[in-house]
C-alpha cells in the first residue's frame, strides 16, 4: 500500500514540474483579428495585424468610436509571415494567439504574383483555419485595414463575420473563405476566387465600370467607384477577383458577381432595377429570387463540352413608378420578358468574360468530372482548356408572382407628364 | 463451445469490435487511402469488411463444429506447436498495433490539442491511463465502451451532417475513381485493417458462446463499416482527392472546416474528448487482448502482473521510430501486408484444415484441451 | 474549637498577609490499570473462596428448610388431615434437590456468566441473579416489584422491568390488576401448569411467551418486555410491554416531493414495519428479524416478498447482516458500510430513504428492505445506479412530464460534476472554441483579477462548498437565509472588489444549482469530490486529461456491483429495461419487473393493463 502511494507521488510530482503544459490564462492572450498582406519587392512582406482590445467589452458602454477603443494596428515588415509573428512577440507583452482571425486581406498586387506560396502551405499550421475570409484589395492591405473603422459594430470580429454573410442580401461579392479556394486549387472542381474590396474616397464622385446597356438601369461598378460620403468607412465590397491556378488574373464587377451566384446556386435574393418596357424613362424594382437551383447538363460534341443550363427566377414587384398595371396578365408577360433580357444579358457577358480569362469560378469544371472512366484520365486533362472552348446554353425564365401591398396604381391627379 | 462460458454478451463484444475497428477513423491511414482510391475512397472499407466478414463467418462455422476458442481450435486442427505460433502472430499484432495507437495518439495530442507538451509525458500519459483501465477489468471495459458507443457513432454523424454546406457532390465523380480493379485491389489488400475482429473468437471463453460471437461481429462491425463510409464520403465530399491526400489527421480536419454560424463553428476542441476516450479504450483492448494471448498460451492463473511490464514495454517501443511520417508509412505497410496474415489467412488456414480433415475421416472432436 | 474573636482577626490577617501557594484543584487523570490491562477479579482466590461460601450457604438453607417441610408433614400425617397442597410441595422441594445436586451446583457456580444460567425454582435466587445481571441496586432503572399471587398456598412473585423503556399503564393493566386480582378458586395447582394457565386464562397482553434461560429474558427486559417469576417455577413469563418515548410519524425531511405521500420513518422498527406493511398488504410479505451488535443487540429487520424476492439474494442479505461483528451499529448508514460491495468508492451501492412509498415499489418488484431500531432511514437492495434519479414524482405525473424531469436531472448531475473542468479546460488551452465576442468579455473582465483561472475557481468552489456545510448547521430559520446572503453578498463582492470574475460566479452558481437537483445526498458527495478531481486535471493536461478522466470514471463505475446486480444496469450489461430507465414510459406498459434483480415472476401486469378500455359486446 505504502508502495502504490509512493509511485502516485512520484508521478504527480513529475507532472507537475514538467510545466503546465503551455496553458494560458485569458488574460495572457492578444488576439489576432485581421492579417494583411503587402508584397514590398522580392522577398519581402509587409504584414498587418489587427489585435482587438478586450477592454471596450468589459465594461459596458464606456464610449465606443475612435479607432484607439476597439483595436490596434500593427504592420512589420518581414520575410514571410512566420518571422513576422516572430517579431510581433517582442512588440508586445503576450502571446498573440492567431486562432481568431477572421480575415486575410492580400493586395491585388501580390494576389496578382501568385498566391501559392502562401495559401498551399497555410493550411500546415494548426492556427490557421479554412473558414477565414480571403479578401483581395485593390489598393494595399494596410491602408485598407487603417481606413477600415465600422461605427455601427462594437467589435471589429463582428463586423468580418457579418461580412461574410450579408453578401445574401444583394449577391454583389461572393461567401469566398480559405477553405473554398483551397479546394480549389488542388482539386479540379472549378477555378479559385476571392472577395474584391477596395477603398471609397468617399468624394461622392461616380465611377462606373462599364457602359449601361437597356434594359439596365443601373450602373456596375468596380470597388471604390461608388458616389458616397459620409460617416460609413471607407472599405467596400464589391465584385470578385478571378484565379487562374494560383494567379489573379482579372476582376469581375458587382453585377457580373451576381450572376456568377445565381449560376452556383447561392443566390438568395436582390432587388433588381430595370427600364421599364412600356415607359424607357422610368424604371421599375423587382425582387429578385431563384425560382429553383440552376440545372446544369453537359453533353460532349466531339471532344467539346456543351453546357444546357436552365434558369428560373421568381419575383416581386416592388415599386412601379409610372403607374402602369403590370400586375395583369399581358403586361407582365412583358415584365417577365424584360428581366429574362437583362439577366441573360448580364450572364452572358461574365460567360465570356471568364472564359476569355480561363477562370471558372462558377464551377462548371466539375460538372465535367462525370465524363471522364477514370481518375487519372481527368487529371491528364486540361479542364480550363476545355472550359475556354465550351459551348454553354442559357434558357432563362423568369415569372412575377407577387406585387406587394398594391395590386394596381392609381394616377395621381393632377400630375403633369 | 467451452464448458464454462463467460459473462459477456452480445452487446459489449459488439462494442469491443467497434472500438478496435473503429479507431482508424482517427488516424491518418485515410489520407493514403484517399490518394489510391481517388473519387471510389468510400467502396475501400465495404470491400474489405465485406472479405473479412466472410472469412470470419467461414471461421465461424468451423468454430461451431470444433469446440473451444481460438487458440483450442487449432491446436485440435492443427497441433500443439501450430496453434503457439498462431497464438504468437496475433500477440505480435495485437502488441504493435498498441504501440503505434499509443505513439499516433500521442503524436495527435501534440498536434491537435496540446501543441506545448512534452512528447514523453503525452506517451506516459496515455500508457498509464490504459495500465489503470486494464488494472479495473475487461468486463467493465467492455461495458464503459458499450455506453460511450451511441455518443461517438452521433459524434461523428454530427459533424458530417454540420458540414453540409461545405459539400461538393461532384467530387465523387468519376466514380470509378482509378478505375475499378485498382479499387478492388487496394480494398483486399488493406484487409488488414480488420484484423481487430478477430479478438471475438480470441477471447471466446470471456463470451457466453457462438452464436453471441456472430451476432457481436454482424452489429459491431458492420456498424463499423457503416461509420467507415460515411466519414469517408464526407472527407471526400469536403476535401477531395487533391486536398484530402495531404491531411495529416482527416477527422481532425473536417472538424475543424465546421462553420455553420457565428457561433457554430471552432468545436474542433470538443471533439478532442470524444477521440481522447476512443483512443484510450482502444490502447487499453489492444494491450489487453495481447496480455490475454500471452496468459492462455502459457496457462498465467491471472494476468495483472503482466500489466505494468507490457505497459512499459509498449510504450518504449512506442517512442522508437524517429519521426512520424516513418509511423505513417510504417503502419501503412502493416496493413497492407503483415495485418492481412492475421485478418484472412489464418482464418483460411484454419478453414481449410478442418475441412481437409473433415474429408479424412475425423467428424467430432473433443471439448476440453 | 470556637476561636474568640481575636484569634479569628489573628488568622484572617494572617491568610490576607501571609503568602499561600495556590491550591490547584486536583485534577482528574483517567489513567490505565495497575500492569496496564486490566485483568478479570474472579480468577482471584478470594472469589473462589466467596463462591464456596454462598454454595454452602444455599445447601444449608435448602437443608432448613426442609427439615422444617418434613417436621411439618409428620404433624399433618399424624394430625390426620391430607392437604392437597402437602403433595405439591413435596414436588416442589423434589425438584430443589434435583437441582440442588453437586454437579448442578458446581456448573453453576463455577459459571462466569449468570445470563447462560437457567431460571431456578425459587424467587429469592433468581432475585440474586438479577442482581448479578443488571448490577441491583446501583442501577436504578430496573424496577423488580414483588406480589403475591392469590393462590392456595399463596405463591409469591415478582416482576421486573426498565422503567422508561416500558409503558407503565401497560403493566399495571396487563401484568400486576390480572395477578393480584385474580379470584382465588382458579389457582389450584402449582408447577408447570401454572404459568400455562396464566397465559391461556388470565394475562390479556397480545405478546406473551415463556423463557428457561436467563439470556432470554435480560433480551426481553432490555427490549421493554416484563419477566414475570414465580416462585416454585422454572420459567419466566416474558408479556410484551414495549413503550418508550418516540416521535411520532412526521414529513419526510431530505427527500421532499410536489405529490407523493408526506410520510416519513420514524425511529421506531415496529412503525416503520407497520407503514411498509400498510402500503403493502399482502400475505406474502416476510419480515425476518436479526440481531445487530454484540453490545447494543438492536433489532433489525429484513422485509421481502416472498413469492418474488430471489431467494439467494435474502441468503445473500442474511449472510452479511449476521456477519458483522462489532459493538454498536448506531444507524443505517453505518450498517450500509458495513455491508457494503465497494465501501472505498463514494458512489451509494444501496439505497437509504426514509419515504415508506419509495420502499414499497422496490419490494414488489423483488428487493429487500433492512431496517434498524433507532434510525428513520431503510436500506433496499440490491440497487442499480439509474435509481437513484428516479423519484416518486416521476411516477405520479404523465410519462412525458416524468420523462422530462429525469432527464433534466441526469443533465443536472453531468453538468454538476464537469461544468467547471470544461470551462477551465477551454479557457486555458483551447481559446479557439469560444466565440470571439465571448473570449473577448472573458479576457476583459479577467483582467483586473489578479489570480489565476485555477486559484478563483478552487476559492469559489471552497466558498460555496463552506455556505452549504453552514447550511446544514445553522438550526432553523436561519438556514436558508445565511444560504441566500452568504452566497449572494460573498459573489456580489467579491466580483465588485475584483477577486473573481462574474463569469466564474455563474459557473460556479450553475453548478451548485445542478449538484442539488440530485436526489441521493450521497451521489452528491460522490459528484463534489470526482468535480475536484475534474478541475486538477483539466488544470494540468485540458481537455485530453478530463476526456480521460471521465472514461476511467466511466469504467470504474462500470465495475461495481451491488449484491451481485452489475452497478450499471440495465445499460450494461445489457437486460430488458423495461421501459423504466431513463424515459419513462406509461404506466400502463410496465409489464415486467427488472430484469437483472432475476425475480421468480417476472411478470407483474397484464399486457393489457387498462382493462376498460375493452369494449363489451353489449356496448357498455
Amino acid at each position: 500500500m505504502a508502495f502504490r502511494l509512493l509511485i502516485l507521488i512520484l508521478l504527480g510530482i513529475s507532472l507537475c514540474i514538467s510545466g503546465c503544459f503551455g496553458s494560458r490564462e485569458t488574460d495572457d492572450i492578444a488576439y489576432v483579428i485581421a492579417v494583411g498582406l503587402d508584397k514590398k519587392g522580392e522577398g519581402v512582406v509587409e504584414v498587418t495585424y489587427q489585435i482587438a482590445l478586450p477592454t471596450a467589452q468589459g465594461s459596458g458602454g464606456q464610449g465606443s468610436g475612435g479607432n484607439n477603443e476597439k483595436f490596434i494596428l500593427t504592420t512589420i515588415t518581414a520575410a514571410n509571415l512566420a518571422e513576422a509573428r516572430n517579431l510581433l512577440t517582442s512588440t508586445m507583452s503576450r502571446f498573440p494567439s492567431l486562432t481568431h482571425i477572421k480575415a486575410f486581406i492580400v493586395s491585388e498586387e501580390y494576389a496578382r504574383q501568385g498566391l501559392g506560396d502562401l495559401i498551399g502551405p497555410l493550411m500546415r499550421f494548426r492556427e490557421f483555419r479554412g473558414s477565414i475570409m480571403l479578401i483581395v484589395v485593390r489598393d494595399t492591405a494596410k491602408a485598407f485595414m487603417t481606413e477600415n473603422n465600422p461605427r455601427v459594430e462594437t467589435q471589429i470580429s463582428k463586423y468580418y463575420e457579418g461580412a461574410l454573410y450579408t453578401n445574401s442580401e444583394s449577391g454583389f461579392y461572393l461567401h469566398s473563405d480559405v477553405h473554398d479556394f483551397y479546394i480549389r486549387l488542388k482539386n479540379p472542381v472549378g477555378s479559385p476566387y476571392a472577395v474584391y474590396a477596395g477603398l471609397n474616397p468617399k468624394t461622392g464622385e461616380i465611377h462606373p465600370a462599364g457602359i449601361k446597356v437597356p434594359p439596365e438601369k443601373t450602373d456596375e461598378y468596380l470597388p471604390g467607384g461608388t458616389a458616397r460620403s459620409g460617416e460609413q468607412s471607407g472599405p467596400e465590397f464589391m465584385g470578385t477577383a478571378l484565379f487562374r491556378a494560383d494567379k489573379m488574373v482579372g476582376t469581375l464587377t458587382n453585377e457580373e458577381t451576381r450572376a456568377v451566384e445565381i449560376l452556383q446556386g447561392d443566390f438568395t435574393r436582390s432587388y433588381l432595377v430595370i427600364e421599364d418596357p412600356l415607359k424607357p424613362k422610368s424604371s421599375i424594382n423587382i425582387f429578385l429570387r431563384l425560382g429553383q437551383e440552376p440545372v446544369i447538363k453537359i453533353r460532349m460534341n466531339d471532344g467539346k463540352p456543351v453546357f444546357d443550363v436552365k434558369v428560373r427566377f421568381e419575383g416581386e414587384i416592388t415599386s412601379i413608378p409610372s403607374g402602369i398595371n403590370y400586375e395583369i396578365e399581358e403586361y407582365r408577360k412583358l415584365l417577365e420578358a424584360q428581366v429574362s433580357l437583362l439577366m441573360e444579358y448580364q450572364m452572358r457577358k461574365m460567360l465570356q468574360k471568364t472564359q476569355e480569362l480561363k477562370s471558372d469560378p462558377v464551377g462548371f469544371i466539375a460538372y465535367m468530372r462525370p465524363t471522364f472512366k477514370t481518375h487519372g484520365d481527368m487529371i491528364k486533362a486540361d479542364l480550363p482548356e476545355f472550359y475556354r472552348q465550351a459551348e454553354i446554353n442559357l434558357d432563362v425564365k423568369t415569372a412575377i408572382r407577387r406585387s406587394g401591398l398594391m395590386w394596381r396604381s392609381s394616377a395621381i391627379l393632377g400630375r403633369q407628364e | 463451445m467451452s464448458y464454462q462460458s463467460g459473462k459477456m454478451g452480445i452487446s459489449e463484444g459488439m462494442a469491443l469490435v467497434f472500438m478496435v475497428t473503429f479507431v482508424p477513423v482517427f488516424q491518418s491511414i485515410w489520407s493514403i487511402t484517399i490518394d489510391r482510391a481517388e473519387g471510389a475512397a468510400w467502396m475501400i472499407p465495404v470491400i474489405n469488411g465485406i472479405l473479412t466478414i466472410c472469412v470470419f463467418l467461414l471461421l465461424l462455422y468451423v468454430m461451431e463444429r470444433v469446440p473451444g476458442d481460438l487458440i483450442d481450435v487449432s491446436g485440435k486442427l492443427l497441433g500443439r506447436p501450430v496453434a503457439m505460433l498462431i497464438g504468437l502472430v496475433y500477440f505480435a499484432h495485437f502488441y504493435i498495433e498498441a504501440a503505434l495507437l499509443l505513439r499516433e495518439f500521442a503524436e495527435n495530442t501534440l498536434l491537435t490539442a496540446l501543441p506545448y507538451l512534452e512528447f514523453s509525458v503525452a506517451i506516459l500519459f496515455y500508457s498509464s491511463v490504459a495500465a489503470v483501465i486494464l488494472y479495473i477489468g475487461i468486463e467493465p471495459l467492455a461495458r464503459g465502451a458499450y455506453i460511450v458507443m451511441p455518443v461517438l457513432v452521433s459524434g461523428v454523424l454530427m459533424v458530417v451532417i454540420f458540414l453540409y454546406p461545405k459539400f461538393i457532390f461532384l467530387q465523387l465523380a468519376p466514380w470509378q475513381g482509378p478505375g475499378l480493379t485498382v479499387v478492388l485491389i487496394n480494398g483486399v489488400q488493406v484487409s488488414g485493417f480488420n484484423f481487430g475482429l478477430l479478438l471475438l473468437p480470441i477471447l471466446g471463453r470471456s463470451l457466453h458462446d457462438i452464436a453471441t460471437i456472430r451476432y457481436a461481429a454482424l452489429y459491431g462491425f458492420g456498424l463499423s463499416i457503416l461509420m467507415r463510409v460515411v466519414m469517408l464520403l464526407g472527407f471526400t465530399l469536403v476535401f477531395g482527392a487533391g486536398a484530402g491526400r495531404e491531411k495529416m489527421l482527416p477527422f481532425f480536419e473536417m472538424t475543424r472546416a465546421v462553420y455553420t454560424s457565428r457561433y457554430l463553428q471552432r468545436i474542433e476542441s470538443l471533439f478532442i474528448l470524444m477521440w481522447v476516450i476512443v483512443g484510450v479504450l482502444a490502447i487499453a483492448l489492444t494491450l489487453y487482448v495481447s496480455i490475454y494471448i500471452i496468459g492462455r498460451m502459457f496457462d498465467l492463473p491471472t494476468l495483472r502482473p503482466l500489466v505494468i511490464p507490457a505497459t512499459l514495454v509498449a510504450a518504449q517501443i512506442a517512442m522508437l521510430p524517429p519521426d512520424i511520417t516513418s509511423v505513417l508509412l510504417l503502419h501503412a505497410n502493416l496493413i497492407t501486408a503483415w495485418y492481412n496474415i492475421g485478418a484472412i489467412i489464418i482464418p483460411l488456414f484454419i478453414a481449410a484444415a478442418f475441412f481437409v480433415r473433415r474429408k479424412g475421416g475425423k467428424k467430432t472432436w473433443p471439448s476440453g484441451c | 474549637m470556637r476561636q474568640n474573636g481575636f484569634s479569628q482577626l489573628y488568622t484572617k490577617l494572617k491568610d490576607i498577609l501571609l503568602y499561600k501557594t495556590p491550591t490547584e484543584p486536583h485534577r482528574f487523570v483517567l489513567g490505565e490499570g495497575q500492569d496496564d490491562t486490566w485483568e478479570k477479579s474472579s480468577s482471584s482466590p478470594a472469589a473462589l473462596v466467596e463462591k464456596q461460601e454462598q454454595a454452602l450457604t444455599e445447601l444449608r438453607s435448602f437443608a432448613q428448610r426442609l427439615a422444617a417441610f418434613m417436621e411439618e408433614t409428620k404433624n399433618t400425617i399424624e394430625a390426620g388431615n391430607w392437604k392437597p397442597e402437602v403433595q405439591i410441595k413435596y414436588e416442589k422441594f423434589a425438584k430443589e434437590f434435583a437441582q440442588l445436586s453437586p454437579i448442578g451446583l458446581a456448573y453453576d457456580n463455577s459459571q462466569e456468566d449468570p445470563l447462560k444460567l437457567t431460571v431456578k425454582l425459587r424467587l429469592s435466587e433468581n432475585e440474586e441473579m438479577l442482581t448479578r445481571i443488571y448490577n441491583l441496586p446501583d442501577n436504578k432503572d430496573v424496577v423488580i416489584r414483588k406480589f403475591v399471587l392469590p393462590s392456595q398456598p399463596e405463591t409469591t412473585a415478582m416482576a421486573v422491568f426498565l422503567e422508561g423503556l416500558s409503558d407503565k399503564k401497560l403493566i399495571n393493566l396487563i401484568v400486576l390488576a390480572p395477578l393480584m386480582l385474580l379470584p382465588r378458586e382458579g389457582m389450584a395447582e402449582q408447577g408447570k401448569g401454572v404459568i400455562e394457565t396464566f397465559i391461556n386464562t388470565y394475562i390479556p397482553g397480545n405478546q406473551v411467551k415463556l423463557a428457561a434461560t436467563f439470556e432470554e429474558i435480560a433480551i426481553g427486559i432490555n427490549g421493554g418486555d416484563t419477566a414475570v417469576f414465580v416462585d416454585g417455577t422454572e420459567q419466566a413469563l416474558i408479556i410484551e410491554t414495549k413503550g418508550w418515548e418516540h416521535r411520532s410519524v412526521g414529513r419526510p425531511e431530505i427527500e421532499p416531493s410536489v405529490r407523493g405521500s408526506q410520510v416519513a420513518f420514524s425511529e421506531t422498527m415496529r412503525v416503520n414495519t407497520g407503514l411498509i406493511r400498510s402500503l403493502m398488504r399482502t400475505s406474502d410479505l416476510t419480515t425476518e428479524m436479526l440481531t445487530v451488535g454484540k453490545q447494543s443487540k438492536t433489532p433489525c429487520a429484513i422485509m421481502y416478498i416472498k413469492s418474488i424476492a430471489n431467494p439467494k439474494l435474502v441468503a445473500e442479505v442474511k449472510r452479511r447482516v449476521n456477519g458483522i461483528s462489532a459493538d454498536y451499529v448506531a444507524d443505517t448508514g453505518i450498517l450500509e458500510q458495513f455491508i457494503d460491495d465497494h465501501p472505498n468508492i463514494p458512489m451509494p451501492v444501496i439505497l437509504s430513504t426514509e419515504r415508506p412509498d419509495r420502499v414499497v415499489p422496490h419490494i414488489s418488484e423483488g428487493r429487500v428492505a433492512i431496517l434498524l431500531e433507532g434510525s428513520p432511514f431503510a436500506l433496499v437492495v440490491p440497487f442499480s445506479f439509474i435509481s437513484l434519479f428516479h423519484s416518486i414524482d416521476d411516477y405520479a405525473f404523465k410519462p412525458i412530464p416524468g420523462s422530462f424531469m429525469r432527464l433534466l436531472r441526469l443533465v443536472g448531475f453531468m453538468l454538476a460534476a464537469i461544468l467547471p473542468s470544461l470551462y477551465l479546460a477551454i479557457s486555458y488551452f483551447h481559446q479557439e472554441a469560444i466565440p470571439t465576442d465571448l473570449v473577448l468579455a472573458i479576457a476583459a473582465a479577467r483582467e483586473r483579477v489578479p489570480f489565476p483561472a485555477i486559484a478563483e475557481i478552487l476559492m469559489m468552489e471552497l466558498s460555496f462548498e463552506l455556505i452549504r456545510e453552514a447550511g446544514t448547521r445553522i438550526p432553523g430559520m436561519l438556514g436558508s437565509t445565511i444560504g441566500i446572503v452568504g452566497a449572494i453578498i460573498i459573489g456580489q463582492a467579491a466580483v465588485a472588489a475584483n477577486i473573481v470574475s462574474p463569469i466564474m460566479v455563474v459557473i460556479v452558481a450553475v453548478t451548485g444549482l445542478a449538484s442539488f437537483t440530485i436526489t441521493d445526498y450521497r451521489l452528491s458527495f460522490g459528484v463534489r469530490l470526482a468535480r475536484f478531481g475534474y478541475l486538477l486535471l483539466s488544470a494540468t493536461l485540458g481537455l485530453v486529461c478530463v476526456g480521460a478522466g471521465i472514461i476511467v470514471s466511466l469504467i470504474l463505475v462500470c465495475s461495481m456491483k451491488s449484491f451481485g446486480v452489475p452497478y450499471l444496469v440495465p445499460v450494461a450489461p445489457k437486460v430488458t429495461p423495461g421501459f423504466d430507465v431513463v424515459i419513462r414510459g406509461p404506466v400502463y406498459s410496465q409489464e415486467n419487473r427488472p430484469d437483472e434483480i432475476n425475480p421468480l415472476e417476472p411478470k407483474r401486469q397484464l399486457n393489457v393493463s387498462r382493462r376498460w378500455l375493452k369494449h363489451r359486446k353489449d356496448g357498455k
